[in-house]
């Protein structure tokens, strides 16, 4: 699971995007956005449980000890993908971005849902 | 209904009778009937449901006082409107039993509504019509409108233009953008009496002319003929509006009857496995995603009375879908899960969208469509999800409506509509688990997860029942989800070999 800290996003015309929030993973030299489908008001921090590459539930810690409650969904859109060691405005393929990410298996945890 | 009956496989053989039923052909005297509620005990017969609303209008119902003495008669002046129209229209059938909810289940009797409840989608699959009362949104309306009192209320729009996707005189018209040789098509169009468009087929140099029938001329329309109504790439329900289809008891009644008449706003309409016919002639394309897989699946055949779904298992079920090949509605294994998945999906989002009088009955009103789904598929199902549908049915969302375009010119923002979002309510009291679509009310839509690369592993799905339906409420529940560490690992491949850095970035 990954950890969303905060919604920080101040390109992100508010007035056309009210119900939304815009979430971003970087890695070193390379940035994915997705948005953010909150079922009730954004909550930080919150977790993003990937299902896939591309669809991620949203989950809070609840309130027994080791458990989650679903919060919401985020939608990654691989086709805004900008590699940034090539200049600003490069798409990367989806496909090429799809296939490669991936859990890494050994360190597997478990997440319960209530 | 004599067409059905003469060419349609729809058409049962006396079924078994609900636990109760009202026997209006009581002889009392010469020509006279009287109305019994009656407890058959097992007898078959042939009977009509009611679909209805309740509303708030004050009514009859069986209740631990009442059902001693609606055994011995319920008189017909004390029915409300919809259920005498029910009793006159079934006479007129020559059909001797009616059920209806409000006087068939002991509305006071916990343990009965929650049996009877469970039975619920076994009595519309099993009866030989169904009544639905899909304009009235109250016991009190009755079955037929007051067409003088609605009449030149609105501009008449065809349902021809309404499926066009596009509602409003104005827009009946699909956008044409035909040029050849520096001319075009003759188009014409009148939005106060109706709408013509023209389709131009390029390679053969043919121009087609399509009228509406507001644009038929009356004589037409005194003497309708049967006639196709275009989909024009999408499918387009002319109940959808109704009353009726606010309701979230209603969605299974009308998905598990195998026949009904719908007395609908502006018109009858007769739906059945073959076909949606409208009074004026009009042929509805059948939602070309759902009832296929309705059909494949059998809802609609006959289930023995007494079912281990655990007997049902997955070979049976290729079986089944193998040999149903007569009618072209038939899925091929490799179609089956992404059917069966489509088809659950679109119920639900349809069924978020209805109203609930009881908000606790989110899981119970969809139970008899849940039971007759898992006797004919073997699939377990957890607060609202099936198991072979996991983790795809954990990926649902409220519905969000941002429009946006892709040009550059702001002034084309003015005419986007407004930003929109599904109300979203949790109920008082624990309904579902939180990754169940069930645990709000709202209107839901589900996503399409990709199946290569499989990131997550579902562990474990329990419920614990509320009560002793499978199907029905739940008082907890539980998934576990076994899902690899994605942040130190999630980056592009040609990536991979440089150093990661695993925290996520905000602008």
């Amino acid at each position: 699971m990954i950890e969303i800290r905060s919604n920080l996003d101040i390109t992100r015309n508010k007035a056309k995007f009210p119900y939304s929030a815009s979430v971003c993973y970087e890695s070193h030299n390379s940035k994915t956005q997705g948005t953010a489908f909150f079922d009730f008001d954004p909550q930080f921090p919150c977790y993003a449980l990937f299902l896939s590459p591309e669809g991620a539930l949203l989950l809070k810690r609840g309130t027994d000890e080791g458990t989650h409650i679903r919060i919401g969904v985020a939608i990654w859109y691989p086709e805004r993908t900008v590699r940034t060691d090539v200049g600003m405005g490069s798409i990367c393929s989806v496909e090429e971005d799809l296939v490669d990410i991936w859990a890494d298996r050994t360190t597997w945890q478990v997440v319960t849902i209530v | 209904m004599e067409n059905c009956n003469a060419k349609h496989s729809c058409v049962k053989t006396e079924t078994p009778l609900p636990t109760r039923v009202l026997d209006i052909a009581v002889e009392v005297g010469v020509d006279t009937k009287a109305i019994r509620l009656v407890e058959p005990q097992g007898q078959n017969g042939k009977y009509i449901a009611v679909s209805h609303c309740w509303g708030h209008s004050h009514r009859i119902k069986t209740t631990k006082a009442t059902i001693e003495q609606f055994k011995s008669e319920i008189t017909y002046i004390s029915l409300p409107k919809t259920f005498k129209h029910a009793v006159v229209y079934a006479r007129e059938l020559n059909i001797r039993y009616l059920w209806i909810d409000t006087l068939c289940i002991i509305q006071d009797d916990h343990l009965d509504w929650e049996r009877e409840a469970s039975r619920m989608g076994r009595f519309y699959k099993n009866a030989y019509l169904t009544i639905a009362a899909s304009s009235s949104s109250d016991d009190s309306s009755g079955l037929f409108q007051d067409m003088d009192a609605r009449m030149y209320d609105v501009s008449y729009v065809s349902s021809d233009a309404l499926c066009h996707g596009r509602p409003g005189l104005w827009n009946t018209i699909p956008d044409t953008h035909i040029k050849k040789n520096g001319t075009y098509p003759m188009f014409a169009f009148d939005p106060d009496n109706g709408s013509a468009f023209v389709v131009y087929q390029a390679e053969a140099g043919i121009a087609k002319l399509f009228l509406t029938p507001e644009w038929m001329p009356s004589s037409t329309k005194a003497n309708p003929l049967t006639y196709c109504i275009g989909e024009f790439g999408r499918s387009y329900d002319p109940l959808d509006q109704e009353p009726l289809s606010e309701r979230g008891w209603t969605l299974q009644e009308r998905l598990l009857s195998p026949r009904t008449i719908h007395f609908g706003s502006d018109q009858m309409y007769w739906e059945c496995q073959e076909c949606l016919l409208a009074e004026d002639g009009a042929i509805f394309s059948p939602n070309c995603r759902t009832v296929p897989t309705i059909r494949a699946v059998g809802l609609w055949d006959a289930v023995p009375e007494v079912q281990e779904l655990s007997m049902v298992g997955k070979a049976d079920r290729k079986e089944y879908i193998c040999s149903d090949d007569d009618n072209g509605s038939s899925l091929s294994s490799c179609d089956w899960s992404w059917s069966w998945k489509s088809t659950w999906t679109r119920i639900i989002e349809n069924y978020s969208t209805r109203l609930l009088t009881v908000e606790n009955d989110k899981l119970p009103a969809l139970a008899g469509l849940a039971r007759s789904m898992a006797e004919r598929t073997g699939d377990f199902y957890q607060a609202g999800l099936w198991k072979s549908m996991l983790p795809d049915l954990l990926f649902w969302k409220v519905v969000v409506s941002e429009p946006t375009h892709m040009c550059k010119d702001p002034g084309h923002d003015k005419l986007l509509p407004p930003p929109w979002k599904s109300e979203v309510v949790v109920p008082p009291a624990y309904r579902a688990p939180s990754w169940s679509w069930a645990s709000v009310d709202a209107s839901v839509e589900f996503g399409w997860l990709r199946s290569e690369g499989p990131l997550t592993e579902i562990l474990e799905c329990r419920v614990e029942l509320a009560g002793s339906d499978t199907f029905s409420r739940v008082k907890s529940g539980y998934i576990k989800i076994k899902v690899g560490d994605l942040s130190r690992t999630l980056a592009c491949k040609r990536l991979v070999s440089q150093q990661i850095d695993n925290v996520l970035r905000h602008r």
